[in-house]
């Protein structure tokens, strides 16, 4: 079984894909992730799944990998089996990158509208993508996903696989946006609505990832110290930014707003 | 009228509680400082620069048997009454300067289940409003048999 464990969950899956069925039965969705190179182990733990339905999951696991062995169900003691699924809380510097993600979630879904816009028109609208471009460089990375990788990241086992699957999720991201650019430049419609279009399906499943899985995951290791260290430095990385930035890319996701108010 | 919960009169003594683990040896306090009680701190003690701060509910360290170990070991402290001490502006002020110009790095405040403990979580409040600087701070509410009720960010 630990060997199984052991093993990275798109290997497991592969081996044995209704082990993937097992994982959504309990909100675990490894199939979306395009990276998927967690370990089983990780995977399980990381997702913090009330007592009783982790010994659950990981008997139907056990059977699944091995039908003929006598599995037994894991005993837990009252309180383990009593526990109950939380809400969601998060510490003061991981709630201010959630409420980035906000932001940022609502122009990756206007993403839709404009590569409508895109695909309608004879001519591209240059400055309309220009600016979402805008938008994913200078707010996306470089306002918030540089706290991640320079600050948050610091915190964590950067050699865990999860950590590995975020950054590469940014690289893949970046990747896009460079080719989508390049189309733009070049008035190549169908490189700009393919590359914004993975753009849009990568971000909105790394953005979930992160706020329901790899930020409670982080914050459940985090001293109180730690987390006020952070606080200070996600506030120092902001005043280097300084106000202009969020500033002008928050005033365009208003015009967005207005663009395609439904 | 069940009276304030506060000082509703409760005797713990015949309720049946066994210690685990080792209780021989002498333990060292985990007190770095003197003084705690809130009138008397100077936010400009080295003690508060850039510290994490407990600011602790008069009652709660006899109610909780490890608090020494698990809260005050590594921290600096605040004491105070929400309910009987007078001149509480001067707490709100107070909190202010420790964050702004001792720089503190977080404030948990620890303050017992009953209802009128609540005003020192609000006095803190206060004082993060006040301050120009914004610090993470903590609500941490023990129960009057010393448990851990909720620990949470405010």
């Amino acid at each position: 079984m630990q060997d199984f464990m052991n093993m990275s969950v798109k290997e497991v899956i592969e081996r044995h894909p209704r082990i993937n069925e097992l994982l959504e039965e309990y909100e675990i969705a490894c199939a979306p992730c395009q990276v998927a190179t967690c370990l089983l182990n990780d995977v399980v733990t990381i997702h913090n799944l009330p007592k009783k339905d982790e010994a659950m999951l990981m008997f139907k696991i056990e059977k699944e990998l091995y039908p003929d062995r006598n599995v037994q169900l894991k005993e837990l003691t009252e309180d383990e089996a009593g526990e109950e699924k939380e809400e969601i809380k998060y510490s003061p510097p991981m709630q201010q990158l959630v409420d980035e993600h906000v932001y940022i979630k609502q122009v990756v879904a206007y993403i839709s509208n404009v590569l409508e816009l895109v695909a309608q028109s004879e001519k591209i609208d240059k400055d309309l993508l220009t600016n979402v471009i805008r938008f994913i460089r200078e707010y996306a990375d470089k306002y918030h996903h540089a706290k991640e990788e320079d600050i948050l990241f610091d915190y964590t086992d950067k050699s865990m696989e999860i950590i590995n699957v975020i950054l590469e999720d940014h690289v893949t991201g970046r990747g896009h946006v460079k080719a989508a650019v390049e189309g733009i430049e070049t008035g190549n419609k169908e490189e700009i609505i393919s590359h914004l279009t993975a753009y849009q399906a990568l971000l909105t499943e790394h953005i979930r990832k992160e706020d329901e899985i790899l930020f409670p995951w982080i914050d459940r290791g985090l001293t109180t110290s730690q987390v006020g260290e952070l606080f200070e430095k996600f506030a120092e990385a902001n005043t280097d930014l300084g106000e202009e930035l969020p500033k002008r890319n928050l005033d365009f996701l208003e015009t967005l707003n207005e663009l395609f108010k439904k | 009228m069940q009276g304030c919960p506060g000082s509703k009169t409760m005797d713990f003594s015949k309720e049946g509680k066994e210690t685990t683990g080792d209780e021989t040896g002498i333990r060292q306090s985990e007190l770095r400082q003197w003084p705690i009680q809130m009138h008397l701190i100077g936010p400009q003690a080295p003690y508060f620069e850039k510290a994490d701060v407990l600011l602790v509910a008069d009652c709660v360290p006899f109610a909780m048997a490890d608090f020494h170990k698990d809260y005050l070991k590594g921290n600096s402290i605040a004491i105070a009454c929400p309910k009987l001490d007078s001149a509480q502006e001067v707490y709100v002020d107070k909190i202010a300067a420790l964050i702004d110009e001792a720089r503190i790095n977080t404030l948990s405040v620890m303050i017992m289940q009953v209802p009128c403990c609540g005003g020192l979580l609000n006095i803190a409040q206060e004082g993060l409003a006040k301050a120009e600087r914004k610090i993470p701070v903590k609500n941490v509410v023990v129960s009057l048999q010393g448990e851990v009720l909720s620990e949470d960010w405010a």
